[in-house]
């Protein structure tokens, strides 16, 4: 990620790491909708309550 | 250039005020959006509903029927026609390509609406006030409504179910 | 395995290193991306055909089957073929690197080929009238979820492959620093699609599954929120891809520089974080779904998705601006607009796109997926009315601007015709705004939308909508015809090319 030979010899801001890491955004990518809309919607579907209609 | 690669350092490089100025307005504006539908559920009356069951097929059919049985008041076509008492637990039912019964419901009055599909999915759109829910097989989705005018409903089916799902369409008279 | 020098040309226009093997995958995704735009087209011209009432083409039957195929051929086959294009476009090419194993890049041609493909004849066949959605329990043969299946493995090869050269560019050293904006933009729509095709693959795999009898049919409410993590997240690598190439569009067109890149690529980065959740606007008037999860998740997560497409409302035309005030257009607040190169259609393709995915199709998208508003959206015709704009005025047509860079650039020829070429993004781009303002008219009068016949003619019950609502549909049949010469202009235009155009030194 990080470029050694940086000419003016800065160190190099943390989020051109993070935003240079496409692995991490990756993940991130996946994990936060899964997380949010995909298990969180799978646990809703079957948590709907049977009818009291019918016994 | 978009297309070249960047030297190190870009991080630093100040927002320009008017871009500043834009965010902020943007995201004002995003906040508000985000607000405003939680809050609607507080002072609003047209709110999707959050009430609905697990129900079979047959089950729904079965209580269908035994709705249409009990507030049956005359046939129109093919279709029973049915007045049940303010307040009542009332059903429809979408299945390839009708919807029944044909609900007769007085103004003003509330009513547990239970609607649900036997087969495929249906949408159930009521013209012409363009109100539009979703019908679907193993779901008892319960819509509470009170009619607020006078007239007659047509209900549209607006999923597609099958070749003759234009022809899905259903009625609602209040009365 | 290495690349030999041989199998690289430097670009006389750009200086960039082009891979022999990532040119010919560029190429070979193009032209069968734009194959299907045509049968699309085609298709497209009869639907609208049927939809104009006093028109009314296709029998039932029929108008449900190319409405599928419509949306099969448009929505997957057109679109994600051009993005495999531009993902090794932006990769290979712009990092100056070689394809990570072109074997791979062309299993992914082939499986997405076969596999789009199957789906078409299937659908011809009339094995399967199901729609874009195949909702359960509404059944096809099982060999279209398998074509289903198999495309998406295909593109799923695709994004590896575009994975694997940006890691082979790191570690051959081929540029240095952060990599370019349209690269990072490409990088944001590969994620976005990685998302999709694995959602793609759990609503179909089981759902192929029961079709070939092998297993029971999946709930209905969980296969349609598993399928919109598919269908909705699929337009949302159109969006990414799409910005993308506005950007790319800006620099080719007027040399415009990215006014700050840490807000351009934190805006991509909120589309990789959020914007997939948004596949919820289509469940919110469904059973089965809590009012916090359709809340929150419609929310874009407090709209930050949203805020990203704002910051790159801002971004490009701040840019197009910049460049052309540099170019010596300052006089007054709009000259630089006024000498804008308005007869390069990669420009006006770009201007009609961005304005038109803007104000018609981000704005009624959002504005739609309120839970609120939704139930007076939701199946109506204003849905297929925002996603014209935003998936044809916006994606498309900036893709069609980028075709006239391609095919200089990477094809080699003078485009043909450039003369029907300067007014093709006008016609189709316009005819398009006017197509989906008429279609989101109708939608709220009511009308449904995917349906051949909204009166029901044979039904015993029928609606009539009145005068309005058939001149509407009237006005968007004209259109529509209108946008279609547009679109078979673009195709005409890039085949004459390929075939007849005046061959550019290399």
């Amino acid at each position: 990620m990080a470029q050694e030979n940086d000419s003016s010899g800065e160190p190099i801001s943390k989020w051109e790491k993070f935003y240079d890491n496409i692995f991490l955004l990756f993940i991130l990518g996946m994990g936060i909708p899964f997380t949010l809309y995909t298990i969180w919607g799978v646990y809703e579907i079957f948590s709907t309550p049977l009818s009291p209609l019918v016994n | 250039m978009s297309v070249q690669s960047l030297q190190p350092g870009w991080w630093k490089t100040p927002v320009h005020k008017e871009e500043r100025i834009w965010i902020t307005v943007a995201l004002i504006w995003c906040i508000l959006m985000t607000l405003i539908m939680p809050l609607w559920h507080v002072v609003g009356e047209h709110n999707p509903s959050a009430e609905y069951y697990r129900i079979a097929p047959e089950d729904f059919d079965k209580l269908t029927d035994e709705f249409i049985d009990k507030y049956k008041v005359g046939v129109e076509g093919d279709f029973a026609v049915v007045e049940p008492p303010a307040g009542a637990d009332i059903f429809l039912r979408g299945s390839q390509w009708q919807w029944d019964p044909v609900l007769k419901l007085k103004v003003n009055e509330t009513y547990r609406l239970h609607l649900s599909s036997i087969d495929v999915l249906h949408g159930m759109s009521i013209y012409p006030i363009n109100l539009n829910f979703e019908a679907v097989p193993g779901y008892d989705y319960v819509l509470t409504i009170t009619p607020t005018s006078t007239g007659t409903f047509n209900i549209i089916c607006n999923e597609f179910c099958g070749i003759s799902h234009h022809n899905m369409m259903g009625k609602i008279i209040v009365q | 395995m290495e690349a030999t020098a041989e199998q690289f040309r430097t670009c006389a226009t750009t200086g960039l290193k082009v891979h022999g093997p990532a040119e010919n995958l560029i190429k070979t995704n193009a032209v069968t991306a734009i194959v299907f735009l045509l049968v699309g087209g085609i298709v497209g011209l009869t639907l609208v055909l049927t939809r104009w009432q006093a028109v009314h083409l296709l029998d039932d039957e029929w108008f449900y089957r190319m409405l599928s195929l419509h949306g099969i051929a448009m929505l997957v086959a057109w679109m994600i073929f051009f993005e495999m294009a531009i993902l090794y476009f932006a990769s290979a090419v712009l990092l100056n690197c070689r394809l990570a194993t072109p074997w791979a890049g062309w299993l992914q041609f082939l499986l997405m080929f076969v596999g789009a493909a199957i789906v078409a004849v299937e659908i011809l066949l009339g094995n399967a009238d199901v729609m874009f959605t195949s909702y359960v329990p509404l059944k096809a043969d099982h060999m279209y979820y398998l074509g289903v299946i198999i495309f998406a493995v295909g593109a799923i090869v695709g994004c590896l492959v575009f994975f694997g050269t940006l890691v082979v560019a790191k570690k051959e050293k081929t540029y240095s620093g952060s990599m370019p904006l349209v690269t990072f933009g490409a990088a944001a729509a590969a994620i976005i699609a990685l998302f999709t095709l694995v959602h793609g693959a759990i609503t179909f795999i089981p759902t192929w599954a029961w079709a070939a009898g092998l297993a029971p049919m999946m709930d209905a409410e969980l296969y349609r929120m598993l399928f919109w993590g598919f269908g909705h997240s699929s337009q949302q690598i159109n969006v990414a891809a799409m910005v993308a190439v506005w950007y790319l569009l800006g620099t080719l067109t007027v040399g415009a520089i990215p006014i700050n890149e840490k807000v351009c690529r934190t805006a991509f980065v909120l589309y990789i974080l959020f914007i997939n959740i948004a596949s919820e606007h289509h469940l919110l008037v469904d059973p089965g779904l809590g009012i916090e999860h359709k809340i929150w998740n419609t929310g874009y997560f407090m709209h930050l998705a949203v805020l990203a497409s704002m910051i790159h409302a801002f971004s490009v035309p701040a840019a197009v601006e910049v460049a052309l005030r540099k170019k010596g257009f300052t006089r007054g607040a709009f000259e630089w607009l006024k000498k804008a190169p308005w007869g390069n259609p990669a420009f006006s393709a770009l201007a009609i796109s961005l304005v038109g995915f803007g104000f018609l199709g981000g704005i009624t998208g959002v504005v739609y997926g309120t839970e609120q508003v939704n139930i007076i959206a939701h199946n109506t015709m204003r849905i297929p009315g925002h996603f014209h704009a935003t998936v044809v005025v916006g994606t498309t047509l900036a893709f069609m601007g980028l075709t006239y860079y391609v095919l200089p650039l990477i094809f080699l020829r003078e485009v043909a015709f450039p003369k029907l070429a300067k007014i093709q993004p006008y016609l189709f781009g316009l005819s398009m705004y006017v197509v989906s303002i008429t279609m989101m008219i109708a939608g709220g009068f009511g009308v449904s939308r995917r349906s051949w016949d909204m009166s029901g003619i044979e039904s015993p019950f029928q609606v009539n909508f009145g005068p309005v609502v058939d001149l509407n549909l009237a006005i968007m049949g004209i259109a529509g015809v209108l946008a279609c010469i547009g679109g078979a202009i673009y195709c005409v235009i890039a085949v004459a090319t390929l075939l007849i155009g005046k061959k550019v030194e290399a």
